[in-house]
């Protein structure tokens, strides 16, 4: 599912870089189809090797974020922990590849899905890093374990995204096949299936301690063992070289965790550490001048704003309207060195079902005062804010604390260019950790407009407007403005339930155009990953789609 | 004498039982709570899940009851589990007292001997070398310590290269450090640390010598004919250590202060670094549990100064009788 910033990690910047979705780009061809048998696949069956050379080389990265503790996938909070630990410790059946932009075999070589249920074929010869065997029996057991409430493994343990999948059963076929039901038959069912609750996890291991140590002493089937995990400030990976597919190019990775993310800028610049994730704006010009290198790619991860429609004036869609036309979003590329691309509708420009026919909502001052004239919202003369009935055209803009990097600007930006064009805006500022609770953003009589981002844990733009804008909130989804519209909501239920790519994404385009005239979120700018890293010892550091580096992909000098 | 030590000793563990329902309740007062905050930062709203979890905590329980419960475990060292992490908090304080500890030591250390010495130097030299030794404390106590912490990083470590930046050692050495790696890292935060303590210590003690320079047995002593050194020596220096025993406890309470900033400044892995992420995340436990060792802390710091002040001052040793 879809997720707002988290309070878990203090670099609001870092923050949905890390919290966000996993993926970016063109879609899934295997994700949508029902019935589908992908082949066997060995070679091509883990990250895609290309360019990756096993060395006996460490790579220390550093990332400033509040540490999130352990390492069991399935015990995550947040979609994605520090260091995105899990993803170099174990796997799921399937997984998403960064190239090709699919759902890939993983642990499994092939599947057959018919929309209710899956039946996998399992890799052979596979060990988890304790030496026990993979098989079916450790996947049933994995699955009962976040999913079955009555299996003792389940007893004690929080896993709080398990909703996120709609597992029902799962089944041992033989050693070699498992059936996994579904609840409910949904398009993005397989991509699900690569996130961390659906990542297997050696039996023995889970069972011979406490959740809470397993969680720090992890046991998958991945390319790196956890040696090491103290207190999440510092960990040690190494790599397990019995691994079953292609080894990454880092004998060993050390993940350093700190708050500041200027200590590790200085670490970096000392050599101390070889990357570190998420350099601050005010610092990028000092790492380029002692000849580092800033790598900056798009990831799902956006900035904006969500109007609260509950009340005036942006109950008033033509209000919500003006208010987009009034921002100038292209003036944030200029301001965050890269870090952000202006965002000008519902669906990141990349994701397969973007509707690129879309009138964006282009800076337009003129445009965003006319709307408000023909409302009725004039200027009084020499006045600087728009009346009506004598009434100031007044909002609240609520924002959270900590915003750091290119996330600094939303706020200025929102105040001073709303501001402009008539809007008498007051800033309420809450306490990071009170985001989201009764005391912050869901306190909907406190904001008209809420300062924040999103992200998809998957990529798939149905998914991510389901969370963001259904009718169901706050039992489902994450909808802080209350927004709601049926039409977008059977477009975006019957593009979950389609599995034809081409009416899915014809669909989920339609949405768009709905959403674009309700607009119900200030959509501001995409956000671009960024790592700083050292050119003398790393040959190339690409991202997860989702704005992680991807190590398992890493290239080393 | 038994009697002084019984009597401070129950006090102090009266203040401790104090200092941990205080801490409790102070805690629970905090708007937002662990489940709600981690559950909304990953994107789940859904109320009864959200009022599930709280009950799956035992945080749905009244405070009294909540407070007992915890207490009980906490009497026998269980001070439960992380609400964020799950791990044990005891394991996440052990791991964190040490290092803070360590630079805690450091500072007190070398702000008690630079205060020492600073004041001694104020107190008994002259002209404009003393007016400037007067004046510096003044001026290091109006300046942060983690502007202080931010200078020396960008003039030692990122400048000169001399020192590291921060943390408590190298990313490549982890576990297997070197003493000379530890001490490399612990100058730069025990020099911002130590320079408020030293300050407070320096203005006592030129004060102090200031007012015992004035006591008769100091002027009889000169009028004889004593020589300057010797006087301040055998008679002075003795009598102002006392005052500055007695400031022993506050000097502990700034340094814990500080040492919450200057931790976080060079990503010192101690508790005050501990306390800041857990009273973001509101991991209620970890908090009461870092609040409390500081609380711990804090007390015996106290009771030593009272040993030390039972031991330096023969009047409260044997005090007199009517």
């Amino acid at each position: 599912m879809g997720k707002m910033e988290g309070v878990a990690l203090r670099k609001s910047g870092a923050l949905l870089r890390l919290i966000s979705s996993f993926f970016v780009g063109s879609l899934v061809a295997a994700a949508c189809a029902p019935a589908t048998t992908t082949p066997g696949a060995s070679a091509s069956s883990n990250p895609t090797s290309t360019g990756i050379v096993a060395s006996d080389k460490t790579f220390v990265f550093g990332i400033g974020q509040n540490p999130v503790g352990g390492c069991d996938g399935t015990q995550i909070t947040v979609t994605v922990p520090v260091g995105n630990c899990p993803l170099l410790n174990q796997e799921g059946l399937v997984r998403f590849d960064e190239v090709t932009k699919s759902v890939a075999p993983s642990l499994a070589t092939s599947w057959t899905f018919d929309g209710t249920s899956a039946t996998f074929k399992l890799r052979q010869n596979v060990k988890f890093q304790d030496g026990t065997p993979f098989n079916a029996d450790a996947v049933v057991f994995n699955y009962r374990r976040v999913w079955d409430t009555t299996f003792a493994a389940n007893t004690g343990v929080k896993f709080p995204l398990v909703a996120t999948i709609p597992i029902a059963s799962v089944e041992k076929i033989d050693d070699a096949t498992v059936k996994v039901n579904f609840k409910t038959a949904r398009s993005d069912t397989m991509l699900l299936m690569t996130t961390f609750p659906a990542f297997i996890q050696s039996p023995t291991a889970v069972q011979k301690t406490t959740p809470a140590d397993y969680a720090f002493h992890p046991v998958g089937t991945g390319p790196y063992k956890v040696t090491s995990y103290a207190d999440a400030s510092r960990f040690e990976l190494q790599r397990d070289d019995s691994y079953w597919g292609t080894k990454p190019a880092a004998a060993k990775i050390v993940i350093v965790v700190k708050q500041d993310s200027a200590a590790l800028v200085s670490d970096l610049l000392s050599g101390a550490i070889d990357a570190s994730l998420a350099p601050s704006l005010e610092q990028i010009d000092q790492i380029k001048a002692a000849g580092m290198t800033i790598q900056a790619s798009p990831s799902l991860v956006f900035y904006g704003a969500n109007f609260n429609v509950t009340r005036a004036p942006f109950n008033d869609p033509k209000i919500r309207q003006a208010a987009e036309y009034a921002i100038d979003k292209e003036s944030v590329t200029a301001l965050s060195k890269g870090s952000a691309k202006p965002m000008y509708g519902a669906v990141v420009d990349g994701m397969r079902e973007y509707n690129a026919d879309v009138p964006a909502y282009k800076y337009d001052p003129k445009m965003s005062g006319t709307i408000l004239d023909g409302l009725g919202w004039t200027l009084p003369a020499g006045g600087k804010v728009r009346m009506k009935g004598g009434q100031p055209l007044h909002i609240d803009v609520i924002q959270r604390t900590g915003y750091t990097g290119n996330t600094t600007l939303l706020t200025p930006l929102i105040v001073s260019n709303l501001q402009d064009v008539g809007f008498e805006v007051k800033t309420v500022t809450v306490e990071q950790a009170l985001q989201y609770t009764a005391q912050g953003y869901y306190d909907i009589n406190k904001w008209d407009l809420a300062v924040g981002g999103w992200s998809a844990s998957i990529p798939d733009a149905g998914t991510m407007l389901g969370n963001m804008l259904t009718a169901n909130w706050p039992t489902v989804g994450f909808n802080l403005g209350h927004y709601t519209n049926p039409q977008v909501d059977q477009k975006v239920a019957a593009a979950g339930a389609s599995f034809d790519e081409k009416t899915h994404d014809q669909l989920l385009k339609d949405a768009q155009l709905l959403v674009r005239t309700d607009a119900p979120f200030l959509w501001i700018f995409q956000n671009q990953s960024m790592v700083a890293f050292n050119p003398a010892k790393v040959a190339a550091a690409p991202f997860r789609l989702g704005g992680q580096l991807d190590m398992l992909r890493l290239q080393l000098k | 004498m038994g009697r002084y030590i019984a009597s401070r000793t129950g006090s102090s563990l009266l203040v401790l039982l104090g200092a941990s329902l205080i801490l409790f309740v102070a805690v629970r007062l905090v708007p937002g709570d662990p489940v709600t905050t981690q559950l909304g930062a990953a994107g789940i709203a859904n109320p009864e899940l959200v009022a599930r979890t709280i009950a799956s905590y035992g945080l749905d329980k009244p405070l009294p009851v909540q407070y007992f419960a915890w207490l009980s475990h906490v009497v026998t060292g269980d001070f439960g589990f992380s609400l964020v992490s799950g791990e044990r908090v005891t394991d996440i304080v052990s791991r964190r007292i040490g290092p803070s500890l360590l630079l805690g030591g450091a500072a007190s250390a070398a702000g008690l001997g630079l205060g020492l010495l600073w004041g001694i130097a104020a107190g008994y030299l002259s002209g404009s070398f003393r007016r400037v030794l007067r004046g510096a404390p003044m001026f290091v106590l109006v300046v942060p310590s983690f502007s202080v912490g931010l200078a020396v990083v960008f003039l030692f470590a990122v400048s000169l290269r001399l020192l590291p930046s921060s943390g408590i050692s190298s990313p490549l050495e982890g576990d297997q450090q070197s003493l000379g790696s530890l001490i490399a890292h612990l100058i730069l935060p025990t020099i911002a640390l130590c320079l408020v303590p030293a300050s407070l210590v320096a203005r006592l003690t030129y004060a102090t010598i200031d007012e015992v320079e004035q006591e008769e047995y100091v002027r009889t002593a000169r009028a004889l004919g004593i020589p300057a050194l010797r006087v301040a020596v055998q008679h002075s220096l003795p009598n102002v250590l006392l005052p500055i025993i007695t400031t022993g406890g506050l000097l502990v309470s700034a340094l814990i202060t500080n040492a919450v900033l200057i931790e976080s400044v060079f990503s010192w892995p101690g508790l005050g670094t501990m306390m800041i992420t857990a009273v973001q995340q509101r991991d209620y436990t970890v908090v009461q549990a870092g609040v409390l060792v500081v609380a711990v802390v804090y007390v015996l710091s106290s009771l030593v100064v009272d040993g030390l002040y039972l031991a330096a001052d023969p009047r409260v040793r044997n005090p007199p009788t009517e």
